[in-house]
């Protein structure tokens, strides 16, 4: 019997899971990863020029809003976004923390907007406290609010030991009004970042519209895959493990044929980080991966119900 | 929530069932799912004529086809609006659940759509479409776009159905995670929330954040919903049957709007391929409207069985008893007989069927004097409950007050099965139940009620109802007596007859003066001085007549007195032992008895006359009796005082009968205080008696005290008599609830100790 021949799943991130977005804030490594495609250099680059020298979140604070369509990578462009804010506070000598509350509503998500904010709140002062972020006097006045955003979020800039730009994730929002809450609760170093699928364009403006007298929020987009993004973003990952292990190689050819039929760079991660998890598995791997096995792995997928995969 | 009768046991195959059942089998059958048109199917018939049968029988039918129903639903729609219709419809959880299984269609197929455009995934697709796999699954498989592919369902569900509020809501139900994983005691989460506004119910939050913000609560918003909801199965493969059964019977006639909206149901149904079915009386077409009438597809009409199909039920019915199919025991004769009482009408046919069996035991064959028998007994029986529960849903309705079972006067033949009274009227309305009249005996227990009732209640209206059959030779006389005909509760429409019958007595009832909070017992107050002013101008004609008059024998006039008076009293007063006008009263304890016979006793002395009459005449020189008469006559009131003494008897009879009746309602049954309904129903005779006697007021009897009391007057011509004070006699009657009430509580307490 031949042993099975060890190969690298050019997909996989070593120790982080195979779904999670791109997390540089978490992990400074993670920079090196980002590939544009879906639109995401470009709204990367929309965002350092609206933040600028950070006057307007030292005084004003700000509300970031990422829309885009399911797995189309608005978590990682966040999580890109709020790393940029951080480099740059530390260059500047300034205190500064990012506060993930994205799973806040994890077992709740369909709730009222009030309920929603409350239990975020909530999950913000645990975090705050648990990080030592608050001075003891702010921890004993805010307590008893901690469950009412707009007793908690104002004086978040005057509770921290010292000045700190805190940089808050928020979870996924749907409505417009609760985006434009938010917005309101923003105050100076404070930093909201919160990302949406279902809204559009409309959404969006009725927000910017409604902040005009407090100061427009930040409003990125990303979008589907775009002619040669499934080429940049496959020959990035096998560039990047070329010396790291074997794996099957992947032809132009294949990579073209699946553009259009791949259209979100989540779908994409999940294609190939499986089909060559798959692969792998075998004792004889072929030497190239065809558009073929692309299609019978989703199908197999699909059909044999392989577990269940949430986005976090 | 409806049930779906199970009468299926027995079936008789008719013209009408064939017919019903070809055309629900050529609307969902067929190999080509979606390309029938649907149907609105209406089922005509009297009552039990076998509509609701035949409705379930049609749903058991459909679930036999090839291509089921995905959805079907019996709904008893009698006495109900639309809006109801709908509730009971929305809120039961297998049709939410088709429901929602519906939008899972839509979005699989908008799942599928984006996959086939691709290019690839052919089998995916495939199976998404079969309904093999679900969208969800794939979507959160494949990593796809969710939120693009709920949003293009969602804009395909509402251009299906027409209505932004439904399929915005439809949509929050297809979510990856959106599921019933809501535990107990957690948030609802969006199915909940979909499911309770969707089912009649005031939209949550999370609904209203979304747009969502009318309830389902008009007849027309429900029907439009309903609508809507019937236009998801437009070009699908799933089918879908809805059975209102009794439609529109026992209910007013739907607005315009409404009919409108009927109608956009109708057509809906209709695209949909689905169907729609109705059962109702032969007027549903009036109903409904010639316009709306013609959207209905197919109409069958239910008539009564032939001879011949009765013979083949009762062939049936007896293969169902015994396991032989055959006619016997009934014999050929007494099965035409039963046809002709059952008139063909199926429930009927049934019921006198089993009750001949019941009644004829052991005898066999059945003969046309079992069916006759069975005819008066079944026929009651099962009436009984039916117009008791047709009369009260009728006067609820309507918003008119009534007792059950009211006593108007001492007499057991004065008891009005309902008491109907009306807010703008003075006098009431007594409804009287009859079972079947089809004998002179039936006729005159009639009559005599009727008599006993315009005596205890001159002013009243009295409406007869028949539970069971009226033999109509009777129909004539009997509306002479009670100025309408009786109303026959197994015709149909007798809700409908029932309300105008009562409508038009309240009409000739006499109004209330709203000025005086008062007016009702002052319009009592007027027919109890009616009746003071005949007993009075019977005293004034005796005396009249005895003044002018040579003396007479002493018994005669004791004699004509005691006629003319009990006349009044609807009894002969005994000149003692237990007061007549009182029922049974064994059961009440001896001080509550006590009080009764104490108040009733004063009274009977104070009322005496006759007898002091009678000492009147003993006098031979006839000086005594002239003084005595003279004296009569010149006391203020005395005429007056008979009066209240008179009425005062007779309302002390029937307290005493009402709590020897509370005392059989309510035995005790052991040791303990008395239970709330109980309570409940003593405090509300002791507070009859209280109003009463407020306004029938004791002090009237002075004068007849002060005569009975002073020395040497009538006191002394007549023997022997209790002591008698004008303060203990008015306390005895005025206090007499209360003591009444603390000594029926003593006694109740006693027996606990």
């Amino acid at each position: 019997m031949t042993p099975a021949r060890s190969g690298v799943n050019p997909f996989h991130l070593s120790g982080w899971p195979r779904m999670r977005p791109l997390c540089p804030w978490e992990e400074p490594q993670h920079r090196q990863f980002y590939v544009a495609v879906d639109r995401t250099e470009t709204a990367f680059e929309e965002f350092v020029a609206e933040m600028a020298d950070m006057v307007t979140l030292l005084r004003d604070g700000r509300l970031v809003l990422v829309t885009g369509e399911t797995g189309c990578g608005k978590s990682a462009l966040v999580n890109r976004c709020a790393d940029w804010v951080v480099q740059q506070m530390t260059e500047r000598g300034a205190g500064c923390e990012v506060l993930d509350l994205t799973a806040a509503l994890n077992g709740l998500p369909e709730d009222s907007i009030d309920n929603r904010m409350s239990a975020v709140c909530d999950q913000l002062f645990v975090e705050l406290t648990r990080r030592q972020l608050m001075r003891a006097d702010a921890v004993t006045s805010l307590e008893p609010h901690r469950e009412v955003p707009r007793r908690v979020y104002p004086h978040l800039p005057e509770a921290t030991p010292r000045p700190t730009v805190l940089v808050i994730l928020l979870p996924t929002c749907e409505l417009a009004d609760e985006v434009i809450r938010y917005a309101s609760l923003a105050r100076g170093r404070i930093l909201f970042f919160v990302e949406s699928p279902f809204m559009q364009a409309n959404d969006v403006r009725h927000i910017v519209e409604s902040m005009e007298r407090w100061g427009s929020p930040i409003t990125l987009s990303v979008g589907e895959l775009e002619e040669g993004d499934v080429r940049r973003f496959a020959s990035d990952r096998l560039k990047r493990h070329a010396e790291k292990g074997e794996y099957p190689k992947m032809t132009e050819d294949t990579m073209e044929s699946l553009t259009g039929l791949l259209t979100s760079v989540s779908e994409l991660q999940r294609v190939f980080h499986g089909v060559y998890e798959e692969l792998l598995g075998s004792s004889d791997w072929p030497a190239e991966v065809s558009f073929e096995d692309v299609v019978k792995f989703r199908f197999r997928r699909v059909s044999r119900g392989q577990g269940t995969d949430h986005e976090p | 929530m409806s049930r779906e009768p199970d009468r299926t046991e027995l079936f008789v195959d008719t013209a009408a069932t064939r017919e019903a059942t070809s055309a629900l089998s050529a609307t969902l059958e067929g190999d080509s799912p979606g390309a029938q048109s649907g149907q609105v199917i209406a089922i005509l018939g009297e009552r039990g004529s076998g509509r609701t049968h035949l409705a379930t029988r049609l749903l058991q039918h459909s679930r036999t086809l090839r291509y089921a129903p995905a959805l079907s639903k019996y709904i008893d729609a009698m006495a109900s609006d639309f809006s109801d219709v709908y509730r009971r419809l929305m809120g039961d959880e297998l049709v939410f659940s088709a429901v929602r299984a519906q939008a899972d269609s839509w979005y699989a197929d908008a799942v599928a759509d984006m996959l086939a455009e691709r290019g690839f995934d052919h089998d995916i697709v495939r199976q998404l479409r079969d309904g093999v796999l679900l969208p969800q699954a794939v979507v959160n498989r494949l990593g796809l776009m969710e939120s693009a592919l709920l949003r293009e369902t969602g804009r395909r569900l509402n251009a299906a159905t027409g209505l932004k509020d439904l399929s915005t809501a439809l949509v929050l139900l297809l979510r990856t995670g959106s599921d019933d994983r809501t535990k107990a005691g957690q948030r609802r989460g969006f199915p909940g929330s979909v499911k309770e506004w969707l089912a009649g119910g005031e939209p949550s939050e999370v609904l209203r954040e979304r747009g969502i913000t009318t309830p389902i609560t008009s007849e027309v918003t429900a029907l439009d919903v309903l609508a809507a909801t019937t236009r998801l199965y437009r070009g699908r493969r799933a089918r879908f049957l809805l059975v209102f059964d009794d439609l529109l019977v026992g209910a007013d006639q739907p607005q315009p709007e409404t009919l409108l909206a009927l109608r956009t149901l109708f057509e809906s149904v209709a695209d949909a391929g689905g169907c729609l079915v109705l059962t109702g009386d032969p007027d549903l077409p009036e109903l409904l409207g010639p316009q709306l009438w013609q959207r209905i597809s197919r109409t069958v009409q239910l008539r009564g069985f032939t001879d011949d199909e009765v013979r083949s039920f009762l062939t049936a019915l007896q293969g169902v008893r015994t396991g032989r199919s055959e006619l016997a025991p009934f014999t050929p004769e007494s099965a035409g007989y039963l046809a002709r009482l059952s008139e063909g009408n199926p429930r009927a046919t049934l019921q006198l069927g089993n009750e001949a069996y019941r009644l004829a035991g052991t005898r066999q064959p059945i003969t046309e004097d079992v069916v006759r028998e069975a005819a008066r007994h079944q026929m009651i029986a099962l009436g009984a409950a039916e117009v008791l529960g047709e009369v009260q849903q009728v006067l609820d309705l309507n918003g008119w007050a009534y007792r059950r079972s009211h006593l108007l006067g001492a007499d057991a033949d004065s008891r009005a099965d309902f008491w109907v009274t009306f807010d703008d009227r003075a006098d009431g309305c007594a409804l009287l139940l009859s079972e079947a009249i089809l004998a002179s005996e039936d006729v005159a227990a009639v009559i005599r009620r009727v008599f006993a009732i315009r005596q205890a209640a001159p002013g009243a209206a009295v409406i007869l109802a028949v539970e069971g059959l009226l033999d109509v030779s009777y129909t004539s006389g009997l509306k002479e007596i009670l100025g309408s005909e009786p109303i026959v509760h197994a015709v149909r429409g007798f809700s409908h007859r029932l309300t105008t019958l009562l409508n038009a007595a309240r009409l000739r009832l006499p109004p209330v003066v709203r000025d005086s909070p008062w007016t009702d017992v002052g319009h009592r107050l007027d027919q109890i001085n009616q009746q003071q002013s005949s007993i009075f101008g019977l005293l004034e004609q005796f005396f009249d007549h005895f003044t002018g008059a040579e003396r007479r024998s002493d018994e005669q006039l004791t004699q004509v007195l005691r006629r003319e008076l009990a006349g009044f009293a609807g009894t002969v007063a005994p000149p003692s032992g237990p007061d007549p006008r009182v029922r049974e009263t064994a059961g009440v304890p001896a001080e509550v008895d006590r009080l009764f016979v104490e108040a009733s006793g004063l009274l009977e002395e104070l009322s005496r006359f006759g007898e002091t009459m009678q000492a009147a005449f003993a006098d031979t020189v006839g000086e005594a009796s002239s003084l005595i008469l003279r004296r009569i006559r010149s006391t203020t009131h005395f005429t007056s005082a008979i009066g209240y003494a008179v009425l005062l008897r007779e309302l002390v009879a029937a307290f005493h009968t009402g709590i020897a009746e509370w005392y059989a309602t309510y035995p005790a049954d052991g040791p303990g205080s008395l239970s709330p309904a109980a309570q409940e129903r003593l405090d509300t005779l002791c507070g009859n008696y209280a109003e009463l006697v407020e306004h029938l007021p004791a002090f009237q009897l002075t004068p007849l005290i002060e005569l009975y009391t002073k020395p040497g007057r009538w006191a002394d011509r007549t023997g022997p008599r209790q002591k008698m004070e004008n303060g203990v006699v008015l306390r005895k009657l005025t206090e007499l609830s209360d003591r009444v009430r603390v000594a029926v509580n003593e006694s109740a307490n006693a027996e606990t100790g």
